[in-house]
């Protein structure tokens, strides 16, 4: 795999972000940020959907020790792990081909935001929906809509980032 | 074909574990995460301190006037008062911080900086500075404790009115972090908006704790039980030092109750 060491240590920084610094941010029932699904959405393009799984079932059960929540981040990574080749070629096409991570410089905007929304959107669902089992609906589904938002916007600023430094 | 296959597997296995998983699994899993995280939040919690040094000398005077009448009044009372009283309840008294905490989940926890190493254990209630509920220990490690939040799906305690007796018991129904519900009260329990509900002696709390006070009360239409919604005394989101209370006697209630 391209950039190992790279990507090795973004998946320290991601996940010790989520553990050190949102889990601990409580600022409203209806904005919980699950910041860590960045690391699924900035995999390499070209990436075996095999070592795709595998990469969701490693930050999946990580998140899951470190939030005490037996499974339940699991669910939501390995469900995004396995759809986004799915959501790349729905967003973005057959320009991605060309590219080697998934925010490449002939990537316009609009695509890799809606690129994120898909992936982040689905990981929320699954994640509030499951947590809540239907309890509390109208609830749930403002802090679905709420915590996306703000994660897409997290989302995109790294992957600002990330482009400068590993692109 | 192999990745679909493996995809469902996995997702079943996920969906299995955490929906058969309890509080304890949960907590034993923070304990394990708080091994290596728990160092960090603890220094996080010293940037914290200079920000409520003021607020907390506030709460901690008026504690201390609090209790040095209770006191006053307790010398003052008789000798054989003394003795019969319910006060010398066999409970011991600890204090610790909380270093990690959670309100916006279905099962929340927080974590305290005291563990094994410190004589904590399960069951210990846990109480702010005030003397207000906000849960109990559940799993313990060397250095550290995790404990149930009262704003947590599986937290269950006897509550009941400061100026009755009718008992019921507190749950969380999983939405605000700052209302829970005193349920399975009797039809005929007469409560007003504003009551104090306290805690009714268990082998984890010691009795008349301030737990919150009624802001609903809904009494029976079926002449069945009804429920109260209590405003939780304590602000579970700005835990920060708590007290640990140690029934004595608790293990022998427990052992009582659990043959029945």
């Amino acid at each position: 795999m391209q950039r190992a060491i790279e990507y090795i240590a973004f998946f320290v920084v991601v996940v010790l972000l989520q553990a050190l610094l949102f889990d601990n941010l409580l600022i409203s029932g209806l904005v919980v940020p699950l910041y860590y699904v960045v690391f699924l959405v900035l995999l390499p393009v070209k990436m075996d959907r095999l070592w795709l799984l595998v990469l969701g079932i490693v930050m999946g059960m990580t998140m899951d020790v470190s939030m005490g929540t037996a499974g339940l981040n699991t669910i939501a990574t390995v469900a995004v792990a396995f759809l986004r080749p799915v959501a790349m070629n729905l967003a973005m096409g057959k320009d991605v081909a060309h590219e080697s991570i998934p925010y490449g410089g002939a990537i316009d905007n609009r695509s890799f935001v809606l690129y994120a929304t898909m992936l982040v959107g689905l990981h929320q669902t699954l994640f509030f929906g499951f947590e809540s089992l239907g309890s509390h609906p109208l609830f749930t589904i403002g802090k679905i809509i709420l915590s996306t938002i703000i994660t897409v916007a997290l989302v995109v600023l790294t992957a600002r980032l990330f482009r400068r430094v590993v692109g | 074909m192999a990745v679909p296959v493996l995809f469902i597997i996995v997702e079943i296995l996920a969906i299995g574990r955490y929906t058969s998983a309890t509080s304890f699994t949960r907590a034993r899993l923070l304990t394990v995460s708080n091994s290596v995280t728990g160092r960090v939040n603890g220094t996080f919690r010293n940037v914290d301190d200079y920000f409520s040094l003021r607020k907390e000398n506030d709460m901690l005077s008026a504690r201390v006037v609090e209790l040095e009448s209770q006191l006053a009044e307790y010398v003052a009372s008789p000798t054989r008062r003394r003795i019969t009283s319910e006060e010398i309840a066999p409970y011991l008294f600890g204090e610790a911080r909380v270093v990690k905490n959670s309100v916006f989940a279905q099962h929340n926890f927080f974590t305290i900086n005291k563990g094994l190493s410190d004589d904590v254990e399960a069951n210990m209630a846990v109480l702010t500075p005030e003397g207000y509920v906000v849960g109990y220990v559940i799993d313990c490690s060397e250095r550290f404790s995790v404990c149930m939040s009262v704003a947590n799906r599986d937290f269950t305690m006897g509550g009941k009115g400061v100026h009755n007796a009718y008992m019921g018991s507190l749950a969380w129904d999983g939405g605000d972090y700052r209302r829970v519900r005193l349920e399975n009260i009797p039809h005929y329990a007469n409560f007003s908006v504003g009551d104090t509900i306290v805690s009714t002696i268990s082998y984890r709390f010691p009795p008349d704790r301030v737990i919150g006070y009624v802001e609903e009360f809904e009494p029976s239409a079926d002449r069945m039980n009804s429920h109260l919604v209590v405003r939780l005394a304590a602000d579970l989101s700005e835990l920060d030092r708590v007290l640990l209370v140690k029934y004595l006697d608790g293990e022998e209630l427990y052992d009582l109750h659990s043959k029945y």
